[in-house]
């Protein structure tokens, strides 16, 4: 079982070994990322339908042992192989794609990967929660990759905050286990939901779930994804497709026996990613940067996992997520090479780019049907599973499923169309070719896309924990590539007659203004706290100096205390030094002679600073300090005549 | 040997008075090898503590005013092990730091050192009277140091500072004197008195005795509204002033929370655990707020320790408010925990604060834009102090934080619900730091900037790395500390 060890170790490493001060591995450093990647790829398939754990004890305390530990079973095979896969196809696809800081980007790239192949292995909460933050801090490193620039600024700012509120859902959920249970260990925990510890599953599943729409871009925490296409385009593709926003997925499916068990909590599940998918869908169909429609689409696409595991679908939810993983990298590596050979990602300057990228349009093609469940592609398969599942709980259930799939038809066809065909009125903007070293990962993603979705379906139900179910009759079958077609047709005509306008109509497009309430909201609700808690420092600041002010007059009032406090001052410090082994003079002295100099700072407050050197404020201290330093002594001298 | 440790910097920055007033340079490399000397002597003393046997060792308990039982008692458990190698770091970095300062380097040499004697002295003491003592030689030279070696407001600053602090401690001497008063036969040896438990029978006399060390501890940790000398002292104190003071003189009031007001008042800790998990969860939250406001980068800083430190406050809280031993402890590692790591991490950010003034002349965080482009060493090693600072895994505040929260999610879920959103505060405060300050464009009218000297760049990377070390395996700190704190709970 060292070998699970090794997998998420490998990229670790690399990122451990391009750490290496200056530009060592300038030009290797992708080299490097790669092959380490590549390593544990093939480590995870020998481990192919084996099952094991590895135990280590972190730390203890009170009484408390943090373990780490890591399994793989069905679910976490699979999501390695994920994770692993599509991120060496990225990580190869950006050797000659990244042309700037090559090391630190594979870097952070290799870190990332690492985390994530973390996060699907662990066993134990602990652990999860932290590879859970580490892939947060690493898509804000490169999601801000561009650092100087204005929105790229804004968009890590806003991906690491917005999925960071969610993560305490899962810091204290983990701690409530922790202390309750004993043990932050996932196996021992899910095997004894029904056991003698007063948690209680719906608080605990609640918090998970907040931990997971964070991540996965649920609303209201939604806003952050679209803008973190500010990050270059493989890192667009990994965030999307295996790592920070499948995270969120992940963790429903991984703990799905303790979702189970709290109805309430999947009832929530269905409807925030039900409602959450049909925003999405239409938002996507309103926007116009090739990449935010990508973005939109995940979103929506994510939103429809939510949905089906809300209805207890959660092998349905594993299938697409797997799929929708290697269409949505190759979606969003065709959209980087689109912007980097136009020049822009704004489709309306786009058009007829077909002569160019053939290769590109053709890959966009692939991983566009498999998106829209066009058959036998990709989704097609994972979506009949949703449907199937949707089925048991009524028809309405699966017609809202017909309409996520006919959306989804309209606007990835749009994105195309505008892109590829030559619609009336395009600007025939010329692009260059890219090399081979960025059409073959496309092209494989592609290739991946239409035959994932058929290889899975053969294996996927012997390979998962969660319980099949019947397959489609023909009658829904027949609708869903009904809506998948007319979604796809409708979405390509409009194109070629009207130019890339919102598919429906740009009521929709102000959806978004509703979601990011939801964010602008608090932001004010902290900024006004903010302000308040800073002007009432401000009256508690001048409260204290009109005190001050207070004591001062009064100090200055009487002429001859000056006098007094001196007098009393010098005889009681003497006296201390002759009597010290009487401490209630000490108490004595230390306040009357403390009083004097409370008067007395005042009065001298705002002369210059040689007068605390040289005036009268600087000798009284240093009486009482030689006060201090001679008891000192004194303690000392008994100590040595012992 | 421990008070050979104790007093060894007194002794060096009596040797550095007896020099010439042109060495500076001597004056510098004296100082820096009396800390360094401390540092090992003290290491000396870890590798002589047996964790695996706890509770005190290195006693040294002579008579030192007999007829009132006031004793020269000095013993170190784990926990003020952790305090006093944190202590010694961190003078070490800071006569690392001013080695090139010329300017008045007798005096400025020789008040370090005395504090640290009284640091030392604190952290090391078993009697009460002796505790005070210190408490006091660590408190004055800190005065001087801000009135003197400060910025323009300095004077206010210093006297604020002053003011502050001696009330408190005044509050905290006249606690001290009805703990003696309360035993039969009167002392001030602490193990005494907690073994005695004092007003175990009227919780509302001890109500009162530990309203008493809340107002000195309160004051140097400090928590709302105690903290109003904080801001200014920072802001005026030179950078390595403000770097001892966040990183040990506001742990003073956080150790005698846990040395003192817990063991010897255990049953009004019980009684009003509310208020002081009140206390110490609206500190946070209220400072996280009032930091979120500011524009200088030390006030900034300032606010933020005590948000860190209300940790310290809730875990006491919590001592008192669960039943369970385990639980217990839990809350006082994570307490000891946040102790040493806000040390590291506040003190690093200090320091770099510091370092940018120095460079820039000014803190305002609004006259920055885009450093990571221009001084991309500078800009890594704060982001990473931001980082480590907003509590990420992999380093020390995360393992401190979650000790906390964990221990009070299981008693009042509410109290740990607050504590987050004081940390999402915390979090979005850090972020705006990052962002704002390193991404994006300079502005037009940044004022120039330098990247970083090897010496700063060791500096604040070694900070790091320790808060990394304890953050990736905490487990021997842990232990260390839990061999103190087991004494703290085992007695009760």
């Amino acid at each position: 079982m060292i070998l699970l060890l090794l997998i998420p170790l490998f990229p670790l490493a690399a990122a451990l070994i391009l750490l290496l001060p200056g530009n060592l591995f300038r030009d290797k450093a992708g080299i490097i990322s790669s092959s380490f990647t590549l390593i544990s790829l093939i480590l995870i398939i020998l481990l192919y339908s084996t099952s094991g754990k590895i135990d280590m004890i972190w730390f203890s305390t009170a009484g408390l042992n943090l373990t780490f530990s890591l399994m793989i079973g069905g679910l976490e095979w699979l999501a390695s192989l994920i994770t692993a896969g599509i991120g060496l196809a990225i990580t190869i696809f950006s050797i000659k794609f990244i042309d700037e800081r090559r090391q630190y980007f594979f870097r952070v790239f290799s870190f990332f990967i690492g985390s994530m192949l973390t996060l699907v292995l662990s066993d134990s909460f602990i652990l999860t929660f932290i590879s859970w933050e580490f892939v947060g801090l690493s898509s804000f490193l490169l999601i801000g990759f561009w650092f100087k620039e204005q929105d790229a600024k804004e968009a890590s700012r806003k991906a690491f905050l917005m999925t960071r509120i969610g993560d305490f859902g899962f810091l204290l959920a983990l701690l409530l286990i922790l202390v309750s249970f004993g043990s932050t260990d996932i196996s021992s925990f899910l095997n004894s939901l029904t056991g003698q510890h007063n948690l209680s599953p719906v608080l605990l599943s609640f918090l998970f779930l907040m931990a997971a729409i964070g991540k996965s871009a649920q609303l209201p925490f939604t806003s952050w994804l679209p803008d973190a296409m500010a990050g270059p385009a493989p890192v667009s593709a990994l965030i999307h497709s295996a790592t920070m926003a499948a995270a969120g997925v992940f963790l429903l499916l991984r703990l799905f026996p303790l979702f189970q068990a709290s109805e309430i909590t999947l009832t929530w599940i269905t409807w925030i990613g039900g409602i959450t998918a049909l925003t999405a869908a239409f938002t996507a169909s309103t926007r116009y940067d090739i990449k935010r429609i990508l973005a939109w689409s995940t979103i929506s696409q994510l939103g429809e996992m939510f949905f089906v595991v809300g209805l207890g679908g959660a092998l349905a939810a594993a299938f697409h997520l797997t799929v929708h993983a290697v269409f949505k990298a190759g979606l969003f590596l065709t959209a980087g090479v689109i912007g980097h050979s136009a020049g822009t990602k704004d489709i309306r300057k786009l058009g007829n780019l077909r002569r160019y990228l053939p290769y590109t349009s053709a890959a966009f093609i692939l991983c566009g049907l498999a998106l829209s469940g066009f058959p036998p592609f990709g989704g097609f398969w994972s979506e009949e599973e949703i449907m199937s599942e949707t089925l048991k709980h009524g028809a309405a259930y699966s017609s809202f499923m017909l309409v996520l799939i006919f959306l989804a038809g309209v606007y990835i066809s749009r994105a195309w169309s505008a892109v590829f065909a030559d619609w009336k009125g395009n600007s025939n903007i010329q692009a260059d070719k890219p090399g081979m070293m960025i059409i073959y990962p496309m092209l494989s993603l592609g290739f991946l896309a239409v035959i994932s979705g058929f290889l899975l379906k053969l294996n996927i139900e012997s390979l998962l924990p969660f319980p099949s179910f019947p397959s489609i009759g023909w009658g829904w079958r027949s609708a869903s590539i009904a809506a998948s077609v007319s979604g796809l047709t409708y979405g390509t005509l409009r194109v070629l007659k009207s130019g890339p306008v919102p598919s429906f109509g740009s009521v929709f497009s102000y959806l978004t203004n509703v979601v990011d309430a939801f964010v602008i909201l608090p932001v004010k609700i902290v900024r006004f706290a903010s302000e308040m808690v800073n002007s009432f420092e401000g009256i508690l600041d001048s409260a204290v100096k009109t005190v001050s002010a207070t004591v001062l007059v009064l100090a200055k009032a009487d002429d001859g205390a000056e006098m007094v406090f001196d007098r009393t001052a010098k005889s009681l410090s003497s006296f201390i030094i002759k009597s010290a082994d009487s401490v209630d003079s000490c108490e004595v002295t230390g306040i009357s002679h403390w009083t004097d100099k409370f008067a007395f700072s005042f009065s001298a407050a705002g002369k210059g600073l040689s007068k605390i050197q040289t005036g009268k404020i600087f000798v009284y201290t240093l009486i009482v300090f030689s006060w201090i330093i001679i008891i000192a002594f004194i303690a000392g001298s008994f100590f040595v005549f012992r | 040997m421990l008070t050979i440790n104790i007093f060894f910097p007194l002794f060096t920055g009596l040797i550095i008075l007896l020099f010439p007033k042109d060495k500076g340079k001597a004056v510098r490399i004296t100082a820096l090898a009396g800390t360094l000397i401390t540092l090992i002597l003290s290491a000396i003393i870890l590798a002589g503590y047996d964790v695996s046997k706890g509770g005190m060792q290195w006693i040294t308990d002579v008579p030192w005013i007999p007829s009132i039982n006031a004793g020269y008692t000095i013993g170190v458990d784990g926990l003020s092990l952790s305090v006093i190698l944190l202590t010694d770091v961190l003078m070490l970095m800071v006569m690392l730091y001013v080695v090139d300062k010329r300017d008045r380097a007798k005096e400025h040499a020789f008040l370090f050192l005395l504090m640290q004697t009284g640091l030392l002295g604190l952290f090391s003491s078993s009697d009460l009277l002796l505790f005070y003592l210190f408490f006091e030689i660590g408190l004055v030279p800190m005065y001087f140091i801000i009135g003197i070696f400060g910025s323009e407001r300095r004077k206010y600053a210093a006297m604020k500072f002053f003011l502050y602090t001696r009330a408190g401690s005044l509050a905290m001497l006249i606690s001290f004197l009805s703990l003696y008063l309360s035993v039969d036969p009167h002392t001030f040896s602490l193990q005494r008195i907690i073994q005695a438990e004092p007003f175990a029978g009227s919780v509302q006399t001890g109500g009162f005795v530990m309203l008493g060390m809340l107002i000195g501890f309160g004051v140097k940790l400090p928590t709302f509204p105690l903290h109003n000398w904080l801001p200014d002292a920072h802001v005026e104190a030179p950078t390595e002033g403000s770097v001892i003071l966040a990183g040990i003189q506001l742990k003073m009031g956080a150790y005698g929370i846990l040395r003192v007001m817990i063991p010897a008042l255990p049953m009004a800790v019980s009684h009003y655990n509310f208020w002081l998990i009140l206390l110490g969860i609206f500190s946070m939250v209220y400072a996280a707020l009032a930091a979120l406001a500011q524009k200088d980068l030390k006030r900034l800083i300032a606010y933020t320790s005590i948000n860190h430190m209300g940790y310290v406050m809730t875990a006491a809280g919590i001592w008192g408010l669960t039943q369970s031993e385990s639980i217990k402890q839990l809350a006082l590692n994570g307490a000891a925990y946040q102790i040493i790591s806000h040390g590291l991490l506040t003190g690093g950010m200090f320091f770099i604060a510091g370092m940018l003034q120095h460079k820039a002349g000014t803190r305002d965080m609004d006259k920055f834009g885009g450093l990571l482009g221009v001084i991309p060493i500078f800009s890594t090693l704060l982001g990473i102090l931001a980082f480590a600072s907003l509590g990420l895994p992999g380093f020390s505040g995360f393992i401190a934080e979650f000790q906390v929260i964990g221990a009070s999610v299981g008693e009042n879920i509410w109290a740990a619900i607050c504590i987050i959103a004081g940390l999402i505060l915390m979090t979005a405060l850090y972020l705006k730091i990052i962002v704002n300050m390193l991404f994006g464009k300079p502005p037009d009218d940044m004022p120039a900037v330098s990247e970083l000297n090897n010496r700063n760049s060791f500096i604040v990377g070694m900070l790091i790395c320790i808060s990394l070390f304890l953050g990736i395996l905490p487990g021997y700190l842990t232990g260390l500390i839990q061999s103190g704190t087991k004494l703290l709970t085992g007695i009760l």
